[in-house]
Parts: structure tokens; sequence; C-alpha cells
């Protein structure tokens, strides 16, 4: 199953489009029009990624279609309010599965404890609403992923903890059995190294091919 | 930290740095009708905004309809709700829900249907009362012809709103024939129009007035579809006074 491509236009639009817009964007000025068509397309392109990474934090498929419906759901609702300078539609709707997932996870966890931690920031929270929407390249999620696997494994716990487990690093260390300060120097650390391996920026809105 | 931008590719590298796995095939259309009976910009922070034009529309029948959308966006809510909370039996609930939503639909049709019926019943009743209620109207009594002497019926006639005719005691129509109303200006017919009686025999028709002042009316049996000039029995005659 290959990722999806934000940059390449392989979006399946009408010979009324100009070539060269970012086929995303296109999609997200049909859906706020009231176009069904553009949320199919939307979906088209995205639904694996946004569904792998739901199912990669909640584990249970029936519940990551449920945030894959949830994320393509706020982007029907919202699409007319996506505000284009805030950067790429692709890196939004993985951050809105990111999320919807976590609160999926807190929920059930809330169901088992019987308590709930919706207030506790995630060692790793979504970006602030300063924060540009970057999609990574493919080759910058290829070279993450080696990153991640050459982790030393006790960094590669604590990033997998924070990122797809949502945890605070106190979660992380009591989850661990670590001391804090030691949880977040790993963040820390396995955070520069992804960095380091990534390089560049990723792509911003209006820099597709 | 995540006030650093260079975090966004790290951040989303993560998000796609895991094992890409197709969603199940049916969960596409599942996707689409849920996220698109939700309605947009429903958040109470929205921006005033010209609502979409929605592209399921398809006639003015519809335009006081908004209110279907919001129930089967409640459905859908609904379903989220349950599916969310993950509660056993969650999925034969959603499956429930989404025939209720279909259970909807059809409903609304229907309903759209019978509003449309509704509309042109209206609209045909406002306009009879614009013609009883005009200034100008002229009534006449239509007398049933030979063989039909015992068909009645009566034209009121506005030149400025229009003409109705009302009829009772018709017979009923041989196969392949149809009722046409005529009006007589200056020696020349001038057709209204073809119509076919309720069973018990009763029509109302709703006209143009004639160009110029008639001279009589006239219901006659025609081939279906109508003819240009009358060719057939008289059924009706009536003439106006003055």
């Amino acid at each position: 199953m290959s990722i999806n491509e934000p940059g390449t236009a392989s979006g399946r639009h009408g010979g009324d489009q100009a070539v060269g817009l970012d086929p995303d964007r296109q999609c997200i000025t049909r859906i706020a029009a009231g176009d069904q068509t553009g949320l199919a397309d939307l979906y088209d392109r995205h639904a694996t990624a946004v569904y792998s990474l739901a199912l990669r934090i909640v584990k249970r498929p029936q519940d990551a279609e449920d945030v894959t419906q949830q994320v393509f759901t706020q982007a029907w609702r919202t699409a007319a309010r996506y505000d284009h300078g805030r950067g790429v539609v692709a890196a939004w709707l993985l951050m809105i599965s990111r999320s919807r997932a976590l609160d999926c996870l807190r929920r059930r966890s809330a169901a088992r404890d019987g308590a709930s931690d919706d207030a506790v920031m995630a060692a790793i929270p979504d970006p602030g609403p300063s924060v540009e929407y970057v999609v990574a390249t493919k080759e910058q999620v290829s070279r993450a992923q080696t990153a991640l696997d050459a982790l030393p494994a006790e960094q590669r716990e604590a990033v997998e903890l924070a990122y797809y487990g949502g945890l605070t690093q106190s979660e992380i260390a009591e989850r661990t059995s670590t001391p804090l300060g030691t949880v977040k120097s790993r963040v820390r650390s396995a955070l520069q190294a992804l960095r380091a391996a990534i390089g560049g920026s990723g792509m911003r809105a209006g820099e597709q091919s | 930290m995540t006030d650093d931008p260079l975090d966004m590719p790290v951040l989303d590298a993560l998000g796609r740095a895991v094992p890409q796995v197709a969603p199940p095939a049916e969960l596409r259309a599942r996707v689409l009708a849920a996220a698109t009976a939700a309605s947009q910009d429903d958040d109470a922070v929205m921006v005033a905004r010209p609502a979409p034009a929605r592209v399921t529309t398809p006639d003015r029948a519809t335009s006081g309809s908004s209110r279907w959308p919001w129930l089967l966006a409640a459905a859908a809510a609904l379903i989220a709700v349950f599916s969310s909370l993950g509660w056993v039996g969650a999925r034969r609930e959603v499956e429930r829900l989404q025939s209720t939503i279909a259970e909807l639909r059809t409903t609304a049709t229907a309903l759209l249907s019978v509003r449309a019926d509704f509309d042109r019943a209206h609209s045909a009743s406002q306009r009879a009362l614009a013609i009883l209620s005009a200034e100008d109207v002229h009534y006449t009594a239509l007398g049933g012809q030979p063989p039909s002497a015992g068909a009645r019926g009566r034209v009121y006639m506005s030149p400025t709103r229009g003409l109705l005719m009302a009829a009772e005691a018709l017979p009923a129509l041989p196969a392949g024939r149809t009722y046409q109303l005529w009006t007589i200006v200056a020696g020349q017919p001038v057709s209204h129009g073809v119509f076919a009686p309720e069973t018990n025999g009763r029509a109302q028709v709703l006209a143009d007035a004639p160009p110029g002042a008639a001279q009589a009316f006239a219901v006659t049996v025609e081939p279906a579809g109508g003819v240009p000039a009358p060719t057939g029995p008289k059924v009706l005659l009536g003439v106006p006074a003055l």
C-alpha cells in the first residue's frame, strides 16, 4: 500500500479544474460549496493514510473506521473555514486523525478506569494554532521509518508512547518505571534524531509540483 | 517544542511512518453518507456565510425541507456517539440507525412529493380565488346539450385575472376522447385546453382569459390531445349576458 503523496496531481477532477493547482485545495473549495464529490475525492486521496494512523493508535479496526468517519465528517463540516494559508490539507487531515484516535483511546481508558485524563497534555501535543501544517515528503517518511528503527529501544518506546499512545511524559515514566527526567530526555533525543534524519522542512502549501 | 515549525514535518512523518492499511471498501460509502448528512458550518463560532447551494435539490418543492437534512444529521450524530462509546452491540446499532436513515430518506422523498402536490393545489386555489374576487369577473351559466342535458357548469371570467370553469354531471369519456373548453371570440373558437372529469363527473378548469370579448363558452368532446378548432359534439354551452 503506497503512501499518499499530496504533491502528485493524481486527483480525479473534471476538466474544468486548472492543471497545477493543489488537488486537495480544490477538494476543500468544492466541499465548502456543498459538493459531495469533493469529499469523495478527498477520501480517495487520503483515506488510507488517515485510517492507517488511526489503526496504529486505536488498534481495533472498528474504532479506526469510526475515527476515519469523524475525520471526514469534520472536513465536510469545517471546509468552509479551512485557512489555506495555514498549510497543507494532507497534514491537517492526519493531525485530526491522530487527535480523534487519541480521544477514542482516552474514552476507552476512561470507561475502563472510571476517570478521564482529557485535561492532561500529551507529551507530543497537536501543533498549536500558530503552527503551519507541513506535510512530510515520501522521502522524509521513509527516512523517519529508518530513523525510528535505528533509535535505542528505550527512546523508540518513549516516542511511540508519546505519539501513538498520546501519553504524557509522567504517564510514560509511570508506565516504564523510569524517572520523569529520563523520560523527558529520551523523548527529546528521539525527536532530535528524527528531525535530523528527516532534514529539510517538508512540503508547504504551494510547494507541490 | 511545538512552537518550532520544524517539528511539523516530524509529526507528519510519524503519522505516516505506520504500516499503510487500506480501509475496508464499504467504509467509503458509510463515511461519505454520514459526513455529508452532517450540516456544514454548524459550529457556534461560525462566521455568517451564505448557505451553500445544495446539490441534491431537484426542484423548488424542496426549498422548505431544511428540517430533513437536520434529522439525518441528528441520526448520523447518534451513530457517531454510539460507535465512539464502543458499546457492545454498537455495530448492530449503527446498522439499525443506518437503515433508519434510509427509511427517513424514503419518507422525506414521499413527503416532498406530497408537498409538491400541495403546492400545486394551493397555487391553483390562489389563482381561482383571484379570479372569483376580481372586480371585473363575469358569471355565465353553462347548460347541458342533448344528449347530455343533465350536465351543467359555470364560467367565471375576469379579463384581467383569467377564467375558471366548473362543471358537474359530465358523462364519462369514451376511450381516446377528451373534453375541450372553448371561448368564441369574434366568431372564432379559442381553445382553453383539454381536461377529463373526476369519476364523480365534476371538473374544474383554470385558464388564461381569451383575447377579446367572449361571445360564448363551450365544452366539446374531442380526440385525445385536443384539436385546433372544435369538431365533436357540444356537451356544455353558455352565452354571457350583455
